[in-house]
C-alpha cells in the first residue's frame, strides 16, 4: 500500500525538471519546491532522492505525510509531474 | 548469429574501457585551482583521500588537473567507475589493469590471475597488495565511485584501503559518501576528505571564472553571483557561459539574482535554447547515449555529419568533455544530460525508446557488448538483447569475461530468459569458467532445464552441448559423472557436427579418463581433440589436451617428450593470454613433475604452486586434489616437509568422501610414503633451536655478513658469532650454507 511522502528542495522548479518526478505533484512555496505524491515502497523513494541528486537539487526535508490534505502548504499553483 | 560473431574472438574485448583507464582530457580553459590541488598534495600521506560532493562541484576536472600534476613525480593509475565493475571480479580485474597501466610491473601478477577467469578475490586482492608494495610511489584514482553499490566491493576496498603499502594512496571521487568506515579512517588518520564546502568557488574563482570567458563584474556582483549559485561551481559556469550571449549581461545578470527559479535547470535551458536548432536537436536526440562519437551519433540519428557536429560543441566551452580513448569520444556533463533527457522526452516521448535500439545495434556491431545490452533493454527490445547476448556468449567464455556474460542474462527479465534455452545454458557454462560455486552452475542448469520444458521449440541441440560441457569441465564431480557428461557433450555435438565444442569436450573427458587411471584412452582421446580443435577458436582444449600428454608421458618418464608438450602448449597459452586459466593448471602440473625429475627443487615447487591455485575452485574437486598430490611431491622433493604435509592433509580432506576416485588413492599412498621417507632422512634428532637462535639463523639466510646482522639486531658481533655455533652445532652443519639447507629442509624459517 502506497504512503504519501513529501519532499522539499530548495528554490523553484520548473516544467522541465518537475518532468522528472513523475506522478508527483509539485509546487512551489516560499522559493522552495514541494514534491508531494504516492510513494510504491522504500525502492520507490531511493529512486526519487537519487533524481533529487542527479538534478543537483538541494534537499531541505523529506517525510511521510499522514495528512495529504494539510500537506502542502499555501495555495500556490501546482505543477504536474509527468505520469504515464 | 554466433557463426558470424566468432570472428570477434580474434579481438579482444577488452574488460574496461579504454576511456574509463584514463583521466579525460582538461577542457581549455578550465579553472586551475591551486589551494585544491596544494590539499590533494598534503594528504599524500593518507591511505584514503575521499573527494564527495553532488555533481557540478568539479570533482572530475580537479582530479584529472590533479593526475596531470602528480605524474611528474609518482605513478597515476585512473580508473573511472562504471555499473559494470558492480561485482568483486570485475572490480579487482579492472582495478589491477588500471594500476598495471600505470606500473607495468604493479598489477601485472593479480591482472593476470583474473583477466581470464577469477581466483577467490581474496587470493587476488591478496597479489594485487602485493604487487602494489613494488608500485610505489603510487595513487590509484577511482572516479564516479557512486557508480557501484555492491557490497561486497566496498568490504573489499574497505580492507585494500587499511591494508595498503606505504607509498600506495586511493584517491577517489563519488557524488555521495561510499560505504567505507569512514569514521575509522578518519579516527586513524587514513582518510583525507575534500568536500562540496571546499569545492565550491571562492570569490576570487568566480570572477577568474567569467573574465576567462570574457564577463567582467563588479565586486559586489561576484558576491550577489555567488549568493545565488551558493558558488555551485555548475552554476556559475554556466552563468558565464548564458552572460556571453546576453546584450545586457548586467541587467539579466540582475535579473537572475532577484529570481527565485532552480539555478541549474535555468541556466541549462537558457544555454540550450541559445543554441541553434541543429545543435539543440542533435544534444537532445544523443541524450540517451553516456559517451558520444561521431559514427555512433550518425547511427543513432540517421545523419552523417555527427563529427562537425561535435567537435563544433566541444569547441563553444559547452559541458562536454573528450576522453581519451581511440577514435574521438566526448561526455556532457552529468546535468546537462539530465535536461536533456528530460527535454527529449518533452519532444517526443516515443523517441528514446527508437533511439535506444538504434545505439544497440551500432554498439552490437562495433563488440561493445555490455552497451549495447543495456541499450536494447532500454529500448524494450529484449529478444534483441537476447540475441545480442547468445551472439556474444562464445567470444566472452573464450576470452574469459564469463562474469560480465552472467550479469548481462541477468539483465533480462525472467521471462526472455525462459524462452532463450542457450542464455541459461551459457550461463551456466560461464559460472564454470569463472570458477564460481557449483550451487550457481546448478542454479542455470535447471533454469535451462526449465525453459527447454517451457520452450521446447527454442531448444537447440547446441543449447544441450554447452549445458552439458558447463559440467563436465567443472569436474566437481565424481570421476564417472563428469566424464559422463563429457560423453554426452559429445554424442550431442557429433549431432550438431560442431568439431569445436567436440575438441572441448574430449580434452575434459581426456583429463578425467587420465585422472580415473586410464593413461592409454586419455591419450588417446587427447590426441582426438587436437585433431579436432581449431587454435584459434579453442585455445583452452588444446592446452589441456596437451597437458593431458604431458603428463602420461611424464608418468612414463619420458622427459623430452614431456617437456616438447610442455613448451608447446605454454606457447598456446603466452599466444592466447590463458595464463590464469582454469586449462592452464594441466600443464603447470606437468612441468612441475619435469622440473622435479630434472632437480630444480625450487621452480618445481612454484609450478605445482601456480596449478593449484588455477584449479582451486569453491567446491572440492578431484582435479584439485590432483594438483595437491603433485604440490606435495615437490615440496617433499624440495625438502619443505611441513608445507607437504599441509598439502597432503587438505587432498585427504576433499578426497575424503568420493567413492569414485580413480588413480588418487594410489597417489596419495605414494605421496605419504615418500613424506615419511624423507622424514626419516633428516630425523637426526634435531635440539630445539632458541627464539634467538632463529631469529639469528634467519638473518643468515638473507645473506648479510655477521657484523651487519648483529648491527640489524643491536648485538654485537661476537653475540652472533656465538649464537652461530650453537645453530650449526644443533642442526649438525659445518657451514652457514649448510645451515641455511637444513633449515629450509626443516622448514624452521619458513613463513617469517
Amino acid at each position: 500500500m502506497a504512503a504519501i511522502y513529501e519532499i522539499v528542495v530548495e528554490s523553484e522548479l520548473g516544467v522541465t525538471f518537475a518532468a522528472a518526478f513523475e506522478g508527483m505533484e509539485l509546487r512551489h512555496v516560499d522559493g522552495r519546491t514541494v514534491i508531494v505524491g504516492p510513494v510504491q515502497d522504500q525502492a520507490h523513494l531511493s529512486g526519487l532522492l537519487s533524481r533529487v541528486a542527479d538534478l543537483g537539487l538541494t534537499l531541505v526535508r523529506v517525510g511521510k505525510v499522514d495528512d495529504p490534505e494539510a500537506a502542502v502548504g499555501g495555495e500556490a499553483p501546482g505543477l504536474t509531474g509527468r505520469s504515464r | 548469429m554466433p557463426a558470424a560473431r566468432v570472428s570477434g574472438t580474434e579481438r579482444p574485448l577488452p574488460s574496461p574501457l579504454e576511456s574509463q583507464l584514463h583521466a579525460p582530457r582538461r577542457r581549455p580553459g578550465l579553472l586551475a585551482r591551486p589551494r585544491l590541488l596544494r590539499v590533494l598534495d598534503s594528504y599524500a600521506s593518507r591511505n584514503l583521500t575521499l573527494v564527495s560532493a553532488p555533481c557540478g562541484y568539479g570533482k572530475t576536472s580537479l582530479l584529472t588537473a590533479w593526475s596531470a600534476k602528480t605524474r611528474e613525480r609518482e605513478h597515476v593509475a585512473w580508473l573511472t567507475l562504471e555499473a559494470t565493475e558492480n561485482n568483486v571480479p570485475r572490480f579487482l580485474a579492472h582495478v589491477a589493469d588500471a594500476v598495471e597501466r600505470a606500473r607495468p610491473t604493479g598489477g601485472r601478477r593479480a591482472a593476470a590471475l583474473l583477466r581470464a577467469r577469477g581466483t577467490t578475490p581474496e587470493v587476488v586482492l591478496h597479489e594485487l597488495l602485493i604487487d602494489l608494495a613494488r608500485a610505489a610511489p603510487l595513487a590509484i584514482v577511482l572516479d564516479d565511485l557512486h557508480a557501484i553499490d555492491d557490497r561486497d566491493c566496498f568490504d573489499l576496498l574497505s580492507y585494500a584501503i587499511e591494508h595498503l603499502p606505504p607509498g600506495v594512496r586511493i584517491v577517489t571521487a563519488a557524488r555521495a559518501d561510499p560505504p567505507l568506515p569512514l569514521g575509522r579512517l578518519r579516527a586513524r588518520g587514513l582518510l583525507g576528505e575534500i568536500r562540496a564546502r571546499d569545492l565550491a568557488f571562492t570569490t576570487a574563482e568566480i570572477r577568474d571564472v567569467v573574465s576567462e570567458l570574457g564577463i567582467v563584474l563588479e565586486d559586489d556582483e561576484l558576491e550577489a553571483l555567488a549568493d545565488r549559485t551558493e558558488s555551485w561551481p555548475v552554476a556559475v559556469y554556466l552563468t558565464a557561459l548564458w552572460l556571453r550571449e546576453q546584450k545586457d549581461p548586467r541587467q539579466m545578470l540582475g535579473e537572475l539574482i532577484a529570481g527565485r527559479s532552480y539555478i541549474g535547470e535555468f541556466l541549462a535551458q537558457e544555454v540550450l535554447g541559445s543554441l541553434d536548432a541543429r545543435t539543440r536537436d542533435f544534444l537532445v536526440r544523443t541524450s540517451i547515449l553516456t559517451y558520444l562519437s561521431a559514427p555512433l551519433c550518425d547511427a543513432v540519428l540517421g545523419r552523417d555529419d555527427s563529427a562537425g557536429i561535435l567537435r563544433a560543441i566541444s569547441r563553444s566551452n559547452l559541458l562536454i568533455t573528450r576522453l581519451e580513448r581511440e577514435g574521438e569520444w566526448f561526455q556532457l556533463h552529468r546535468l546537462f544530460r539530465e535536461l536533456l533527457q528530460l527535454e527529449l522526452d518533452r519532444d517526443d516521448p516515443s523517441a528514446a525508446a527508437r533511439l535506444h535500439a538504434r545505439a544497440a545495434v551500432w554498439l552490437d556491431e562495433n563488440d561493445f557488448v555490455a552497451g549495447a545490452v543495456r541499450h536494447a533493454v532500454a529500448a524494450g527490445e529484449n529478444e534483441h538483447a537476447a540475441a545480442i547476448i547468445s551472439g556474444s556468449a562464445e567470444p566472452l567464455l573464450v576470452r574469459g569475461d564469463a562474469e560480465l556474460l552472467i550479469d548481462l542474462v541477468e539483465q533480462l527479465p525472467h521471462e526472455v530468459v525462459l524462452a532463450h534455452p542457450e542464455l541459461a545454458a551459457a550461463s551456466a557454462l560461464a559460472t564454470t569458467v569463472a570458477r564460481r560455486p557449483r550451487h550457481e552452475r546448478e542454479r542455470w542448469l535447471s533454469t535451462a532445464a526449465r525453459s527447454r520444458r517451457s520452450s521446447p521449440d527454442a531448444w537447440s541441440p547446441q543449447a544441450g552441448v554447452v549445458a552439458a560441457l558447463a559440467q563436465a569441465l567443472a569436474a566437481d564431480e565424481e570421476i564417472g559423472e563428469a566424464a559422463g557428461h563429457a560423453r554426452r557433450a559429445l554424442r550431442l555435438a557429433a549431432k550438431e557436427d560442431s568439431g569445436e565444442v567436440e575438441a572441448s569436450a574430449r580434452s575434459a573427458l581426456a583429463y578425467e579418463l587420465y585422472l580415473g587411471g586410464a593413461d592409454d584412452a586419455a591419450a588417446a582421446e587427447a590426441a582426438r581433440a587436437l585433431a579436432a580443435a581449431n587454435p584459434a577458436r579453442r585455445p583452452n582444449a588444446i592446452v589441456r589436451a596437451l597437458g593431458v600428454l604431458a603428463l602420461v608421458e611424464s608418468d612414463s618418464g619420458r622427459h623430452e617428450e614431456t617437456a616438447a608438450l610442455v613448451q608447446k602448449a605454454l606457447d598456446i597459452v603466452r599466444h592466447h593470454g590463458l595464463a590464469a586459466a582454469a586449462s592452464a593448471h594441466v600443464v603447470q602440473l606437468a612441468r612441475a613433475r619435469l622440473l622435479l625429475a630434472r632437480g630444480d627443487l625450487r621452480a618445481a615447487e612454484s609450478a605445482a604452486e601456480l596449478g593449484e591455485q588455477l584449479c582451486r575452485i569453491p567446491d572440492p574437486s578431484l582435479a584439485h586434489v590432483f594438483a595437491l598430490l603433485v604440490l606435495a611431491g615437490t615440496r617433499t622433493g624440495n625438502g619443505r616437509l611441513g608445507g607437504a604435509e599441509t598439502a597432503l592433509r587438505e587432498a585427504e580432506v576433499e578426497l575424503g568422501t568420493r567413492s569414485d576416485r580413480g588413480r588418487l588413492p594410489d597417489l596419495l599412498t605414494f605421496a605419504r610414503r615418500s613424506l615419511r621417507q624423507a622424514r626419516r632422512n633428516q630425523s637426526v634428532s634435531t635440539e630445539r633451536l632458541t627464539a634467538a637462535e632463529i631469529v639469528v639463523l634467519r638473518m643468515l639466510a638473507t645473506g648479510l655478513s655477521q657484523r651487519s646482522i648483529g648491527r640489524e639486531l643491536f648485538l654485537s658481533v661476537n653475540t652472533i658469532k656465538t649464537h652461530s655455533r650453537s645453530i650449526y652445532r644443533k642442526l649438525g652443519v659445518g657451514s652457514r650454507a649448510a645451515a641455511v639447507a637444513r633449515a629450509n629442509a626443516l622448514d624452521l624459517i619458513s613463513g617469517s
